[in-house]
Parts: structure tokens; C-alpha cells; sequence
């Protein structure tokens, strides 16, 4: 057979060009995955988000009042150490002095308790005005015992002298003078306002034995401002390096309600809903010379048709109406809390917070500002990326009461992300938050 | 009627991938993956580098399908992806080092390689992608963008970061290894 002349280059793209391999049906398979085909399929997406919030808002409300159980039984413990300290013996105080304190003391409305200038007898000791009380449970002033307290002493007795005297006469009903008083004397008397202003302060003071355990519950409105950091990207956690994520870090708003169940020992246990945005700024890439303005894949190593460099992006978005990429892409997360927090009082009206929360999150659109009509849009498929997340951290803060319904908050906070954003397997991107909180609460009880 | 019927031209199976249907994507992975794979071989060492490849660059290719203008064939633009893919997949595998100067001196560009061969050599497909397997990776990487895909020079050194230099001297080199393998292994040329 004849032979001829070829060059190699072409031998060799004559038998390569349009050449094809065989490939077996697991490799779509793969690529579904990779898709996240699966995830498509999802259903009860809304189930799923009452769903936890029911759970978080019933955990809290649980967990406080389990731990304000546990706080009841140290109330006893402490009332009978107190009783002790007191070193006053029943004899020391006759039946007769205490029906004749109660005969000058002004008989208050129904609902108010004692609290008693600390003397070193019951022989000196003595009330102070009256006030009113706010609710009945919470401040409690004057040793007003010829009315009853409300809720604070169970009993179906109309008698109130009945229920002073310890006679035995309505065992469940009377209020144990003899046993109470030195405990109620041990109680300094303050500045009540003072006292009112800070709930965890005041139900500190007030240890009564028998006296009902009403959880202050506050609803609270938040606001933050959280600078976005996004950790990891790409193919590793190492293709997008902490230069990269710095370059690309972003101020972002959130705000929200939030429940905070108050127990007796200074915790709270926090629950609630906010709504989250999450986001880079590209700008700093598109004015980067040579500027990357055509090809900016998501945290694809890319060849830019400049030929200046491969480069990588923490990740693009494209607006899908606009068909144009976004410089401040954003993703907007509603996202349930529940935490726990350790107040730490200091003064009458101020406190230390230091918290924990984990924060589910689940996401509702994506969008961003257009690059080139420098608009705001949410027509970002958020298909790519996953719709749910979990993330978590610290918070430190003070809080001031402002009165005895309302006080602020303000905290400063770190959350981590516990997943990736995007649904690709091949990515791996996180966010780090940094930011800071103003609530304002209002006692709800 | 199923619904991948309805998908008849490249264009709704485009549209359909920009809405990510899962049907379209099926479609257009059957239709390009075994043309793609053999670009990928080209590039990697061994089927598995191959089919990761491959993998990574539908990934690109599906999230990026709207960025596809029609400018050029379909084909073409996911060829492209596929070769910078398989590059990128070389470059984080090993550690690419462009040649010193001291390597460069000794290194003189070749001619053009001839060969002679017969109108219907036998050699198969499968030997043609294992003697471009064997090649050094340099080698294997320059001469596929030069003589397949038909890359300048400059373009090689720019996507590589190397000198053109570097890539005409390896091109040669591949060119003439080649042509040796062609000769020992299979008696050509």
C-alpha cells in the first residue's frame, strides 16, 4: 500500500477530533448528585419550617422551666439557712407584738407582700409606706400581712388573721409567721424602684418560701448590622484563602423577634425568628485591573478571555431577568435561634450577657445589585445553593433596664456556619459573622 | 409524549438547562459526555483523572450554561470548558513548574515532524490516547493545545505561565517522542 507524507500534528488531530469514550450510566448518576437533583425533590419544605420553630419556641419554654425548678428547691434551701442566720427563735417574737404590728400596718391592696427594713429584732422593726404593685408577683413591699397575697398563699380562707396564726387550723393556707418572719427580716429594704427596674436582681432578693414562680418572659425586637466573611470556597478549603474571603467581606442588616425566658438563677433561655441577609461584595473585583467584567464563574478556577489570570471568586451571581452579574450578591436566610445566656448583674439596672445559640436557617431567596443597571433583584436561582443551614456562636453584651417592662440590649456576636452555602458537592463555602445587636424588650409577664 | 421529547433541538435543551431541568441536563450530558471524555483523556493521565475531569467541568458547564451566547457551537464552548477544567485539574494534581532558563538554553525548537503512514495504518484509537498518555505532562498538555486544539504559542503560555519559548521547545520534544513511540511501538513513520 502506498504511503504518503503527514505531518504528525495532523495524524494525530485526524484520529482525536470528534473521537469518543464510552462511559457507563453511573457517571450520570454522579452528576444528578453533584446537582443536587435529590434535593429537588424535597416536599413539607413549609412543614419543616413551622415545624422547628414550634420545637425551638417549646424547648425554650421547657428548658426554663425546668431549670427555674431546679431553682425552686434552692429557694426552700436558702429560706431555711436564712431562718437560721436570722438566729430568731419563735418565742422571740409573741403572737401579741405581731397582731399589734399588723394592727399599724396600712392595709395595702390585695397582692402585696413584705419586704422589711432589716432591724436587729423583730421588736424594732417596721414597714415602710405602701405602694402599689405592678402585677402582684414581682415586687413585693411592707409587711402587709393582714391581706393575703395574691397567688403568693394558696388558700380559700377569707379570714387573713386565719392565715397569719399558725394554728394549724388551715394547714395549707396559713402563712407560717413564726417560720417566715425571720426570713422576711433577713431582706433588706431598698430602693424599691431600683429594685423593680431589674428583674433578675429583684427575684434574686426575693426568696420566698411558697411564693409563686412567675417566669419573666420578654419579647424583644433586634436589629444588627454583621460584617460577612466567608471562610472557605472552591474545590478545598484552601482555594479561597483568608485574603480572598477579606477582600470580599461585606456589611449586611438583620433583624427579628425573640422570646427570652427568664429563670431565677440569672439564665434565660432565648428563642426566635430573624430575618438574615448573607452576602460578599464584588466590587472590588470588577475594578481590579485587569478587571474580571466577562467570565465569573462561582469559585471556578477560570481562565479569563483577557488572558490576564485564572482567578478565584468566593462566588457569582447572575441575575437570571437582568442577565447581569451582581456585585453585591446576597442570600436571605429566616432563621430560628435558640440560645442560652448567663446575666451577670451589676448595679441596679444593669447587666452582663454572655450567650450561646445554635441557629437554624433556612433560605428564602437569593439576589443582589446588578452591576450593570444597579438594581436590586432576587432572581437568583436559589436552587443552587442549599436551602437549609445551621449556624451558631457566641454572644457578649450588656443589658439596662429601663423600667420595669422594658430594657435594651446590645451585644456583640460571632456565627459560623456548620454547613456549606452552595448545593454543589465540589463546593465548599461557609460564612463567618461578625456583628453587633440592639433589642428592645418588653415584659410580656 | 415523555417530556425529554419534547426536547428536540439544542436550543430548548439549552433554555430547559438554564431552568435546570433535570431532563435537559440528562439529555445533554448523554449527548456531549463521551466526546467530552475523549477530550479530557487527552489531557490526564488515566481514565479516573479522565471521568473527574469530566465531572468537574459539566458541573461548570451546567451552572454556567447561561452565560452561553451562541456565539459558537455549543460543542465547541463546552470543549473549552472541558480543556481548562482538565488543565486546571492537571495543575492542582501536581505541581506545575515552569522550565528555568538554564533548561531553556539547552533546548533547541525542532522542525516540523513528518511522518510517513499508510493511507489505512492500523493503529486503533485506544493506542493513539495511550501514546498521549505516556508523554511527559508538559509535553502531553502543549502538544494537545497546539496541535489538536490549535492554540497559538502565546495562548499556551499565558493559560501555562510559562514562555512561548518553553512551549515551542516542548512541543518539539513532544513531537519527536511521539513520533519514536509511533516507530518502536507500532511501526510507523
Amino acid at each position: 500500500m502506498a504511503k504518503k507524507k503527514q505531518h504528525i500534528d495532523d495524524f494525530f488531530k485526524s484520529q482525536l477530533q470528534g473521537s469518543e469514550l464510552p462511559l457507563d450510566g453511573s457517571e450520570w448518576a454522579r452528576m444528578s448528585k453533584a446537582l443536587g437533583h435529590e434535593k429537588k425533590k424535597r416536599r413539607f419544605f413549609w412543614w419543616w419550617f413551622f415545624g422547628a420553630f414550634v420545637l425551638l419556641v417549646g424547648i425554650a419554654g421547657l428548658g426554663s422551666l425546668w431549670i427555674n425548678n431546679g431553682d425552686q428547691a434552692n429557694v426552700e434551701t436558702t429560706s431555711k439557712t436564712e431562718k437560721s442566720q436570722a438566729g430568731l427563735k419563735h418565742s422571740s417574737a409573741t403572737e401579741a407584738e405581731i397582731e399589734a404590728r399588723l394592727t399599724d400596718a396600712t392595709p395595702s391592696k390585695e397582692g402585696d407582700i413584705a419586704l422589711v427594713e432589716a432591724k436587729a429584732s423583730p421588736n424594732t422593726a417596721k414597714t415602710s409606706t405602701p405602694i402599689s404593685n405592678t402585677d402582684g408577683n414581682r415586687v413585693y413591699k411592707n409587711l402587709d400581712l393582714t391581706t393575703r397575697p395574691n397567688n403568693a398563699i394558696v388558700s380559700g380562707n377569707s379570714d387573713p388573721i386565719d392565715d397569719i396564726v399558725d394554728d394549724n387550723s388551715d394547714v395549707n393556707s396559713d402563712l407560717d409567721v413564726f417560720n417566715e418572719l425571720p426570713g422576711l427580716l433577713d431582706y433588706k429594704l431598698v430602693d424599691i424602684e431600683t429594685e423593680i427596674a431589674n428583674p433578675w436582681t429583684l427575684r434574686s432578693k426575693i426568696k420566698r418560701k411558697d411564693a409563686p414562680q412567675i417566669l419573666p418572659v420578654y419579647l424583644g425586637f433586634t436589629g444588627a448590622l454583621q460584617v460577612n466573611q466567608q471562610t472557605t470556597g472552591g474545590n478545598n478549603s484552601n482555594e479561597v484563602n483568608s485574603i480572598n474571603a477579606n477582600e470580599f467581606s461585606r456589611l449586611t442588616p438583620s433583624f427579628g423577634l425573640e422570646l427570652k425566658f427568664l429563670t431565677n438563677n440569672n439564665w434565660s433561655i432565648n428563642s426566635g425568628l430573624r430575618y438574615q441577609v448573607q452576602g460578599q461584595s464584588l466590587g472590588s473585583a470588577f475594578s481590579r485591573n485587569p478587571a474580571i467584567t466577562i467570565e465569573i464563574y462561582d469559585s471556578i478556577p477560570v481562565l479569563n478571555p483577557q488572558g490576564d489570570t485564572t482567578d478565584w471568586l468566593p462566588y457569582n451571581y447572575r441575575d437570571t431577568t437582568l442577565n447581569s452579574n451582581l456585585s453585591n450578591p446576597s442570600l436571605n436566610y429566616l432563621s430560628f435561634s435558640l440560645g442560652i445566656s448567663k446575666s451577670i448583674p451589676f448595679g441596679h439596672r444593669w447587666g452582663l450577657n454572655v450567650g450561646l445559640e445554635i441557629r437554624p436557617k433556612i433560605l428564602l431567596n437569593a439576589g443582589g445589585t446588578s452591576v450593570a443597571y444597579n438594581s436590586i433583584g432576587t432572581n437568583q436561582d436559589i436552587n443552587q445553593f442549599n436551602r437549609f443551614g445551621l449556624s451558631g456562636g457566641l454572644n457578649l453584651g450588656v443589658h439596662y433596664q429601663l423600667s420595669p417592662n422594658y430594657m435594651v440590649q446590645w451585644d456583640v456576636f460571632s456565627q459560623f456556619d456548620f454547613n456549606d452555602i452552595r448545593a454543589r458537592s465540589d463546593i465548599h463555602q461557609r460564612y463567618r459573622l461578625y456583628g453587633s445587636r440592639v433589642g428592645i424588650y418588653y415584659r410580656l409577664r | 409524549m415523555g417530556k425529554q421529547d419534547n426536547l428536540k433541538n439544542e436550543q430548548e435543551i439549552i433554555s430547559a438547562c438554564i431552568k435546570r431541568d433535570p431532563n435537559a441536563q440528562q439529555l445533554l450530558f448523554n449527548q456531549y459526555a463521551g466526546k467530552l471524555l475523549g477530550v479530557c483523556a487527552r489531557y490526564c493521565t488515566n481514565l479516573d483523572d479522565a471521568k473527574d475531569a469530566l465531572h468537574e467541568g459539566f458541573l461548570k458547564i451546567f451552572n454556567q450554561i447561561d452565560r452561553f451566547k451562541g456565539g459558537s457551537k455549543l460543542e465547541t464552548w463546552m470543549t473549552r470548558i472541558m480543556i481548562y477544567t482538565a488543565i486546571d485539574h492537571f495543575k492542582k494534581s501536581i505541581k506545575w513548574k515552569p522550565m528555568d532558563a538554564e533548561q531553556m538554553s539547552s533546548i533547541q525548537e525542532d522542525e516540523a515532524v513528518e511522518i510517513e503512514i499508510e493511507e489505512k495504518e492500523e493503529i486503533s484509537l485506544n493506542q493513539i490516547y495511550q501514546i498521549i498518555s505516556k508523554l511527559p505532562d508538559g509535553y502531553r498538555i502543549i502538544f494537545n493545545l497546539y496541535a489538536i486544539e490549535g492554540y497559538t504559542h502565546s495562548e499556551i503560555a499565558k493559560e501555562l505561565e510559562i514562555s512561548e519559548g518553553t512551549s515551542k521547545s516542548q512541543l518539539a520534544r513532544a513531537r519527536k517522542l511521539i513520533k519514536k513511540m509511533l516507530k518502536e511501538e507500532h511501526n510507523i513513520g
